[in-house]
């Protein structure tokens, strides 16, 4: 199973646990900025004259191709995103709750509740 | 041929209680109330307990539009109706208190029609130092006590209360006490259309956040054990709040309100009609709430789906949220990730996914015959966690909960 992440105005595949693991802990240590903007503009500064979007992909790709725990990544335009996003729809459940009367402790036995919260 | 129509009056989500005629008999009477107060930015709403035993008066939720106007001079206002909607008309006097000054308000149809200076609750001002919510709670709680206590009203109440504030306003116990310090105290309220006086002896206060409120909220009743670890967003029309918990105990690091809530997604289904071109006019946002749960606008006879554009409007606002909450909160968090949350809330009217009845089929996201905000929301967090469970809350568990609070703590006062 592949996790997209949305980065930039891309959508990074992950597709193995030890890519997600990585990408997590980028994110974890702060470092997934620093290290999207060192890769845009390493990707920019060496594509001055024509910064198209396939250039700085590929820059990307190339550069983020050369972390080895990352490299089961690969990374897609935000138009093949839209075809995945349809695969990767979340399932959300709809929970009503009943506020109606019960019990005979009256309120005493809803307060029982505050236990498990310290 | 002649059509004859049926005067019809737009009722505002919550606020049903106030389209009725409420005769109020007053005692003389003291009572000690328990009071469960959500001070929102649209609705301020109230539940009211005098008894233990009591626990149906726990449905009970009386509530005022948020926004007042500052009445200016003593004019005489007539109200349209016996209704009391049209007939919010009140007076709050204030006993020692530094921070907050007599004041007449006017709300609902009273303030639509005549001069006044207008009061909001806005998403940038702490709550804490807007004397506009204090007002409201107060006077919510006048309201909420001639309602449910109309055919013998104490004039006198004694009222043991907890309430909810965004994360920053409680986020150290300064300002814990100053917010319990501002609103404790006692409130001549006083509305010119009843014939009476009530006294409000606001007397011990408790208070939590409005995401944990609704979590909690949500446990207590359901009488379900949390999970080790959950995540709440509860989005207000102005602020979104968000909790995270781990073995009972709150993160604190998890609590930062990100400033916009439901009255950006209007802002951005607003931005979005106006790029389609499929109108002549830009709807105003009260037009836009209504259609953002009916999927269409009206142009004379005609309607106009938006579907698309309430959808788009939804992703928008989602991924802005996911964004948010990664820069500004998960990153900010230290050693937590966010793979560690089995099951993610979500509280708020923003997630109501609206009727779209025969414009349902105009786009494919549409489920249930409408989009809530949790998909897209849901499907934006996934991708930081695969493997969690999401429920969206329909219920608005706060004045639940902040009562239950109040009970607590507090809850011997109702014995004396």
């Amino acid at each position: 199973m592949s996790t997209f992440v949305s980065v930039e105005g891309y959508s990074l595949r992950l597709d193995s646990k030890e890519a997600v693991k990585r990408f997590t802990q980028l994110l974890e240590n702060d470092a997934l900025d620093d290290f999207i903007s060192d890769c845009f503009n390493q990707a920019v500064t060496n594509e001055q004259q024509s910064k198209s979007l396939d250039s700085v992909l590929v820059k990307l790709d190339e550069l983020m191709g050369k972390m080895d725990s990352l490299s089961n990544c690969s990374i897609v335009s935000n138009d093949s995103a839209e075809t995945v996003a349809e695969d990767a729809v979340a399932e959300v459940e709809e929970v009503e709750v009943d506020l109606s009367a019960d019990g005979e402790g009256g309120i005493f036995d809803l307060l029982g509740g505050f236990d498990q919260f310290k | 041929m002649i059509n004859t129509f049926e005067s019809t009056r737009h009722i505002a989500d919550g606020l049903a209680s106030l389209y009725r005629e409420v005769k109020v008999n007053f005692t003389n009477e003291e009572k000690n109330l328990l009071a469960g107060v959500d001070g929102g930015s649209t609705t301020t709403r109230v539940v009211l307990l005098d008894s233990m035993k009591d626990v149906k008066a726990l449905e009970e939720v009386y509530s005022i539009p948020s926004d007042f106007g500052i009445k200016e001079g003593d004019a005489i206002l007539l109200p349209q109706s016996a209704e009391l909607f049209d007939n919010m008309e009140s007076s709050v006097l204030v006993r020692n208190n530094d921070f907050l000054k007599n004041t007449k308000m006017l709300r609902g149809a009273l303030k639509q029609n005549s001069p006044c200076t207008e009061s909001h609750i806005s998403s940038i001002d702490q709550k804490l130092d807007s004397a506009g919510f204090y007002l409201n709670m107060i006077d919510a709680i006048g309201y909420a006590v001639i309602q449910k206590f109309s055919d013998a009203c104490p004039r006198v109440v004694n009222l043991y209360m907890g309430a909810s504030l965004r994360p920053n306003d409680v986020n150290t116990e300064s300002r814990r006490t100053q917010f319990i310090n501002r609103i404790k105290g006692t409130y001549i309220w006083s509305n010119p259309f009843l014939d009476g006086v009530l006294t409000i002896n606001i007397k011990r206060v408790d208070v939590q956040t409005e995401a944990e409120a609704q979590e909690k909220g949500f446990f207590l009743r359901a009488k379900q054990k949390a999970p080790v670890c959950f995540a709440t967003f509860e989005i207000g029309g102005s602020s979104i709040g968000t909790s995270i918990m781990k073995n009972g105990v709150k993160i604190d690091k998890a609590e930062k309100p990100l400033s916009y809530g439901g009255a950006q997604l209007l802002e951005i289904l607003a931005d979005n009609c106006r790029d389609s071109g499929k109108l002549d006019y830009l709807p105003s946002l009260s037009v836009l709430e209504e259609a953002i749960n009916s999927g269409y606008l009206k142009e004379g006879t005609r309607k106009i789906s938006i579907v698309k554009e309430i959808c788009d409007a939804k992703d928008k606002l989602a991924s802005q949220i996911a964004e948010d909450f990664r820069t500004e909160v998960l990153a900010k968090m230290g050693n937590f990730s966010f793979k560690e949350v089995e099951k993610v809330f979500f509280g708020g009217r923003v997630f109501k996914r609206g009727e779209f009845g025969e414009f349902a089929k105009d786009d494919p996201r549409v489920r249930a015959n409408g989009y809530s905000l949790s998909i897209p929301l849901a499907s934006e967090l996934q991708k930081l966690n695969s493997g969690f469970i999401c429920s969206v809350i329909k219920s608005n568990l706060i004045p639940f909960s902040n009562c239950l609070l109040a009970a607590k703590k507090f809850g011997q006062a109702l014995a004396e």
